[in-house]
């Protein structure tokens, strides 16, 4: 049987051998719109007639693969690469509205100067590298032990190889941004499973999930890979009909999904599930490496637990039951459970529970991707100091906006204000970039070459190609380019660390020395042709790599008591910022789609929002639309609030990702941003940003607040609208 | 007829054969400044209040109105229905009338008619105001052409158009049918261009005795034919409404409803042009008591239906006891924001109306006048609560929505207004607004050469 | 005579197709939908469906072919929410097929409903016939932000002001599969056309097919024991079919007047424009 994904791919596979060639030529010049560019067309040009690219979404760190409709020259739909193992065909909202960015109307044209009066001008890109150079050669000459810092995320790929070698040739320091770190999921990792990385979770498979906060289905990791498995875990898997709990303070997405949802104190999690496994030790479970874990007589009692994290020790107990009577029970850990004071212990103990289940080596395996170390809060915080006392000669930001993106009480914002000199390569003038002296316009990922490392499930390796599927819009060039330029204009070690002519020449030559380093053999342009018409190159890993648990594991301490910036008399309520799948960070703040895409779980659209449980705002006499002002230690935001059925009382919640000063007409001063709101809380165990460690106080401003909602009443009013009553 | 009830037809005493020619056609010839003015008002303030905003709508698109996913009818439609709805009392009462031989109709019947076919006018403005795209507005007739491409005939607008058009041209034609003697009166008491116009409007009515035989029979039929005709409108242009699956708006009471409130309106329109003809045109003589008191013993009957029915409506949207129904009913009396409103139009229209039992206030032209007025406000708010009460909220709760109109829409409709007024101003200047012939036949027998009474009903 | 009555005994059949040729049909599975919205934007970049903006949005303007339904269910800590994608549904008996004066919506050969964009004179009768509310109507000519238009699809047309318009099943899609089946003398196999929500449904909770194939997943789908109708009593004959979500009730013991409860709950936001802004907002 054919399938229509199949047609695509073969399609695809078609015009890509010729198309890629045709556009790489191109890629460098200045975009043609001239009448006479149909008039020849190139030669995977019919009018009418569709030619589909596989390559690489970029939007989120997830990696998806994704098939690209072009037609007449531009791009036109984003589909999932059904050949793809991570999303196996599936795209998200987000993804689908990357074409958004692509032809945003606010995206840069051109590099833009600053012209000191707080405004930018265009200005041609030989300017813009000849000051960069001359500022870089400056540096190595006179900067007397002072060091540039670069500003980047943290994707596997080519790209960043390419700025980690020019940093290191610049002996600049680099900092990896993200508010979601991974650390303390990594250390639980380590601890527990005794591997560097993040696990892969089967929950295709699994039949009992117990997720301590970890919004799967939503925006945490990969929610792709994670929904396709989730459909499966539903309707269809081997099992039956598996039965999810979901364990957090506030419903998320994958909450309002879930069979059962325990709304557990905020940072309580980590005892909770601790206490499950102390009980599962008690009833006979765990395996080699927990007999020696001496029952975890520190853990608390079922009972205890549950009243530590305010849930009826009832369905505590009915959900040890269900664990024990699982066949492939899995437990997840992640988004604020891990990010409160006691993250990495709560994590780890989430790690311990499957020790405990047995599920680790069978719904738990290892894999290789996404293991970026992220910087710590001292990093970050030794970046601000030096910046203060006017030691940042130059910070290069590659693609992120922390200003937004990350607390204000981190201090970026003083800092790239105080640093010397800051450029910025981004498509937008966003937070971060309008404070810079030079914005160099950058592609978005459709229109250059670059590749992602995904992390597709155990046992495998997966390499996502990323190519250009037209010609660029605009007069932009893409990060890995700029990068080469310099490195070429500079000389010496950077030059020479780089030799390359641009991301295309750099990416081709990452996977030739990649598969020769893996004895991959045979023709390189023939495979990686294909790897181009396929989008991505997967291998099975050779026996031994890396895809065992470690048989031991010490006995992990009892988490302890989350610790909270801000006092509870002044603070009344812990603050839970959450991601969303449409916008992350910040990513989705500026694609017009996204702004008008009601939200999952509340319908707000254009407009952020903060959820209070409706007994707390009839208690403050609010009701859903209400401008209310959040202030926390580092900061107050005013936003409207929505009366949410599914946050506790003593919690306030909100979405991330709005609330941006610049970044385009979508996105600036549309809501609020909830990251200004975060104190600088550290993990306790690896030190990086605990971003659910906040207290907040609420007070009504007695006026109502810019609030659309799409949804009028979300009650079914006894009419049988989700299915005849009684039948199951 | 007896002298009593002409004494009651006639509040200054009966008038003699030639004042009647001579009163009405004063009215036409004679026009003071204060009409011109009355005219230049009304005029303007239907081009300024209604084809303004009508312009700008067909430009930015009828985005311009307050309605939305949810009400995706709004006001251009409740408008419409009443509208049509006080075209209603005209041409059916004065056919009624006519039939059942109720000679009180001969002094108010033409004006009655003019009502009739104005709102209709007005109504049919407001379909071309509701549609998007009034350009192809033409496409609901069945015009004949190449694609072979024909209305719908399961339509229920459909079923309006034709019922409409075929009500104003029946309507039309009654009208001018019933007005040819008097156009031949005029064109005899005129001179110049105003004689040779009216020569063409009368046909060349000699007033022969075939003429007037024709008449009769031709006039006997058109009433025969208007009424079901009238009658058949509403019921049409309920199933607008009946005919959707919408909770409070699918419901068989709908035709009879829509009748009765149709002649109950337009019943009380009738009332309001009456004190204005009397007041401003000087037709008291001809229109006076007698009028009067039977128009308002009919707004009382038709009232005391009409509550009727609304009770049934409500009952019935209790006793389906389905979340649907009793959802529609709560919100449209209790808990929308337009319970007010229905309640506005209860009192309007089923509690002031129960003052009529008084035959003073029958008789009081003054008071009437409010009552009417009132009757009338409760009537276009019926209309609209209607469709601002059920179609933002149907089935799914999670669309639930609500609806306010623009302003945009709320001068498009006081804009209608000024149009049906300057419509009608135009009319007494045109037709004699009371019907003199018919009128003459009225008068005492005595004063004619040779009429018993019997003839006169005749 | 009995030509004519034969005539007109055709003309009675419902939707006049007594047999379709294709009988393209949709399954919701409620238990696999997570409501993440992904098949709303993909709708939105196949079908050209303008970006209405925030002052659009807020009079309730907004157009979403499909949409993800909420519902709440109990109160907390005991509450649920439950997601319900509704787009149109096809209807066999359509509603707003006989209201059109114009025969701008018709059902076509294939047991689509059609909407005919040129035809439309926009009574809107369709939409307040309508009892899934899936009709969108175009209040104004919507316009894109430069560059923005070039990502429209050349496939489907841009609608203007005074339009209605609807999910089509992806029509478009749909013809090309035809097309290429008619050029190889065969039928449409299954899963050859898929709608744009369809494709990019990353729990696979939506399958669309020929119900008129009985190997079709479609009709293999439309046997589970879960499937139901929305607003059946209606008696539309959508041909969309839901598979119920198979979570375990919440409430076993569901008192009497709950409904009431959550009615007058429901009212008490009613005199609230659902946008709740009010002049004066702050921004």
């Amino acid at each position: 049987m054919v399938s229509r994904r199949d047609v695509f791919k073969f399609a695809g596979a078609g015009g890509v051998g010729v198309g890629a060639g045709l556009l790489l030529g191109e890629v460098n010049q200045r975009p043609l719109e001239t009448l006479l560019s149909t008039h020849i067309p190139p030669e995977d040009f019919s009018p009418g007639l569709d030619t589909w690219y596989n390559t690489l979404c970029r939007m989120c760190p997830a990696g998806c693969g994704i098939s690209v409709k072009v037609r007449e020259g531009r791009a036109r739909k984003i589909e999932g690469n059904a050949a793809h193992p991570v999303n196996r065909g599936g795209t998200c909202a987000l993804g689908q509205a990357s074409l958004n960015a692509l032809y945003n109307p606010d995206r840069l044209r051109s590099p833009m100067r600053a012209d000191g009066e707080g405004g930018f001008v265009p200005a041609p890109w030989d300017e813009a590298f000849e000051e960069l150079v001359s500022r870089l050669n400056a540096l190595e000459e006179f900067a007397m032990g002072r060091q540039a810092w670069v500003l980047t995320g943290g994707a596997l790929s080519s790209g960043e190889e390419a700025l980690s070698r020019f940093a290191s040739a610049l002996n600049a320091r680099v900092l990896r941004l993200a508010l979601d770190t991974t650390a303390a999921e990594r250390a639980a990792a380590k601890a527990m499973y005794g591997f560097e990385g993040l696990p892969h979770y089967d929950i295709a498979n699994a039949d009992v999930i117990v997720s301590f906060g970890a919004d799967f289905l939503g925006s945490w990791r990969s929610p792709i890979a994670y929904a396709k498995a989730y459909g499966d875990f539903r309707q269809g898997g081997q099992g039956g009909r598996g039965y999810l709990a979901q364990v957090e303070p506030r419903m998320s997405l994958t909450g309002a999904n879930a069979d059962e949802w325990l709304a557990a104190k905020p940072g309580a999690e980590g005892a909770l599930a601790l206490a499950l496994a102390a009980e599962l030790l008690r009833r006979g479970y765990g395996d080699a490496a927990t007999s020696a874990w001496n029952g975890l007589s520190g853990a608390m009692s079922l009972e205890e637990a549950a009243r530590h994290a305010d849930v009826p020790a009832a369905r505590v107990e009915a959900l040890a039951g269900r664990l024990a009577a699982a066949k492939a029970p899995l437990a997840l850990g992640g988004g604020a459970a891990g990010a409160g004071s006691n993250g990495t212990q709560a994590l780890t103990a989430v790690a311990a529970l499957n020790r405990v289940l047995g599920a680790a080596g069978g719904t738990v395996r290892p894999n290789l991707a996404h293991a970026t170390a992220y910087s710590g809060l001292r990093d970050i915080e030794d970046f601000a100091a030096q910046a203060a006392s006017g030691d940042v000669p130059m910070v290069i930001l590659a693609g992120v906006d922390p200003v937004h993106d990350l607390p204000e009480s981190l201090g970026i914002r003083k800092a790239l204000e105080r640093a010397d000199f800051v450029v910025s390569l981004d498509s937008f003038l966003n937070d971060s970039a309008s404070l810079a002296d030079w914005v160099l316009a950058t592609d978005n990922f459709l229109e250059t070459w670059g590749d992602d490392i995904s992390s597709p499930g155990a046992g495998m390796l997966t390499a996502t190609l990323q190519q250009p599927v037209q010609k660029r819009l605009h007069d932009t060039l893409s990060v890995t380019d700029i990068i080469l330029k310099l490195a070429t204009r500079l000389g010496g070690a950077a030059a020479e660390a780089l030799p390359h002519e641009d991301a295309q020449a750099f990416t081709r030559s990452e996977w030739e020395a990649a598969w020769e380093s893996m004895g991959v053999s045979g023709d390189f342009n023939a495979r990686f042709r294909r790897a181009q018409q396929d989008g991505v190159w997967a291998a099975a890993l050779a026996e031994g790599m890396a895809d065992e648990l470690s048989p031991e594991a010490a006995a992990p301490q009892p988490p302890p008591a989350a610790e909270f910036a801000g006092g509870e008399a002044e603070y009344p309520f812990v603050f839970h910022p959450y991601a969303t799948q449409g916008f992350r960070e910040g990513v989705g703040a500026n694609l017009p789609w996204m702004q008008e895409l009601p939200d999952p779980l509340t319908s707000v659209a254009y407009g952020s929002w903060a959820e209070v449980n409706p007994a707390t705002a009839r208690e403050l006499g609010l009701r859903t639309g209400d401008l209310v002002e959040l202030e926390s230690p580092a900061g107050k935001v005013s936003v409207p609030v929505v009366e949410y059925p599914g946050v506790r009382p003593d919690v306030v919640a909100m979405p991330l990702g709005h609330g941006h000063r610049a970044n385009g007409r979508y996105a600036r001063g549309r809501g609020a941003n909830a990251a200004s709101l975060l104190a600088a809380q550290s993990d306790s165990a690896t030190g990086t940003l605990a971003w659910a460690a906040t207290r907040v106080a609420l007070r009504a401003l007695g006026k109502r607040g810019r609030l659309i909602r799409t949804s009028g009443v979300s009650r079914t009013l006894g009419r049988q609208i989700l299915g005849p009553d009684g039948e199951h | 007829m007896s002298s009593v009830l002409r004494q009651q037809m006639f509040d200054h005493g009966e008038p003699a054969y030639a004042e009647v020619n001579r009163d009405v056609i004063k009215a036409l010839t004679t026009t003071t400044w204060r009409y011109w003015v009355t005219l230049g008002i009304s005029a303007g303030a239907g081009l300024l209040f209604f084809f303004a905003p009508w312009i700008y709508q067909i430009i930015v698109g009828v985005g311009a109105a307050g309605m939305n996913r949810n009400a995706m009818w709004g006001t251009y439609l409740s408008n419409f229905i009443f509208w049509i709805g006080l075209s209603h009392s005209g041409t059916l009462l004065s056919a009624v009338l006519h039939i059942t031989q109720s000679d009180w109709r001969k002094s108010i019947y033409r004006s009655a008619e003019a009502m009739t076919l104005f709102s209709l006018m007005t109504a049919a403005l407001f379909v071309m105001v509701h549609v998007g795209r009034v350009w192809f507005v033409h496409w609901t007739f069945p015009v004949p052409n190449p694609m072979e491409l024909w209305p719908n005939f399961r339509s229920p607008l459909m079923f309006d158009v034709m019922a409409i058009m075929t009500y104003l041209t029946a309507s039309s034609v009654f009208i001018y049918m019933g007005s040819l003697p008097d156009f031949a009166a005029v064109r005899d008491a005129s001179t110049g261009l105003r004689r040779r116009i009216y020569a063409i409007l009368c046909f060349g009515w000699r007033g022969t005795g075939h003429e007037w035989h024709t008449l009769g029979w031709a006039y006997t039929f058109f009433a025969v034919l208007v009424i079901p005709l009238a009658v058949s409108v509403h019921s049409i242009v309920s199933w607008d409404f009946a005919l959707s699956t919408v909770p409070g708006l699918h419901q068989t009471i709908f035709a009879p409803y829509f009748v009765c409130g149709a002649i109950y309106s337009g019943t009380a329109g009738i009332v309001t042009v009456m004190w204005m003809l009397r007041r401003f045109m000087g037709f008291g003589r001809y229109i006076g008591k007698l009028h009067i008191d039977n128009l308002s013993k009919l707004l009382l009957v038709l009232s005391l239906i009409w509550t009727y029915i609304n009770i049934c409506e409500v009952f019935t949207g209790w006793y389906a006891d389905t979340s649907f129904e009793n959802e529609a009913i709560l919100y449209r009396i209790k808990d929308g924001p337009f319970a007010w409103l229905y309640w506005e139009m209860i009192f309007f229209c089923a509690v002031v109306p129960l003052l009529l039992f008084s035959r003073r206030i029958r008789q009081n032209w003054n008071v009437m006048l409010v009552i009417s007025i009132v009757i009338n406000i409760g009537m276009l708010t019926e209309r609209f609560v209607i469709v601002a009460s059920s179609l933002p909220r149907k089935f799914l709760p999670d669309v639930f929505g609500v609806y306010f109109p623009s302003l945009v829409e709320i001068s498009i409709t006081v804009g209608s207004f000024a149009i049906f007024t300057t419509l009608f101003l135009l009319f007494v200047k045109i037709f004699p607004a009371v019907s003199i012939y018919e009128v003459k036949e009225t008068l005492n027998p005595l004063r004619k050469r040779q009429a018993p009474e019997q003839e006169a009903r005749a | 005579m009995s030509k004519i009555t034969d005539k007109l005994r055709e003309y009675r059949v419902d939707g006049y197709y007594t047999e379709f040729d294709y009988h393209w049909t949709m399954t919701v599975d409620l238990d696999r939908c997570t409501g993440c919205e992904a098949c709303v934007v993909a709708c939105q970049a196949e079908n050209n469906l303008p970006i209405v903006g925030e002052k659009r949005m807020r009079q309730g303007r907004e157009m979403k072919w499909i949409r993800v339904e909420r519902y709440w269910d109990g109160d907390y800590p005991n509450a649920r929410l439950n997601f319900i994608p509704m787009l149109c549904q096809q209807c066999d008996q359509a509603p707003c097929e006989i209201a059109c004066p114009v025969f701008a919506t018709y059902h076509n050969q294939d047991g689509l409903n059609a909407q005919v964009y040129n035809r439309c004179i926009g009574t809107r009768t369709c939409a307040v016939y309508c009892p899934y509310e899936v009709r969108f109507f175009n209040w104004f000519t919507y316009t894109w932000d430069e560059p923005l238009e070039q990502q429209l699809n050349p496939d489907v047309t841009v609608r203007e002001k005074g339009v209605m318009e609807k999910c089509t099943f992806c029509i478009q899609r749909i013809n090309r599969a035809k097309d290429a089946a008619r050029d190889e003398d065969r039928r449409v196999g299954d899963g050859e056309a898929q709608p744009a929500c369809a494709q990019a449904c990353p729990t696979d909770a939506i399958v669309f097919g020929d119900r008129n194939d009985p190997d079709s997943a479609v009709s293999q789908k439309m046997q589970d024991p879960r499937a139901y109708e929305v607003l059946k009593e209606l008696n539309t004959a959508p041909s969309v079919i839901y598979l119920k979500n198979a979570r375990a009730p919440l409430h076993a013991e569901k008192d009497e007047g709950h409904h009431r409860e959550e009615a007058a709950e429901a009212h008490a936001a009613a005199g609230e424009p659902r946008w709740a802004d009010s002049g004066k907002a702050a921004s």
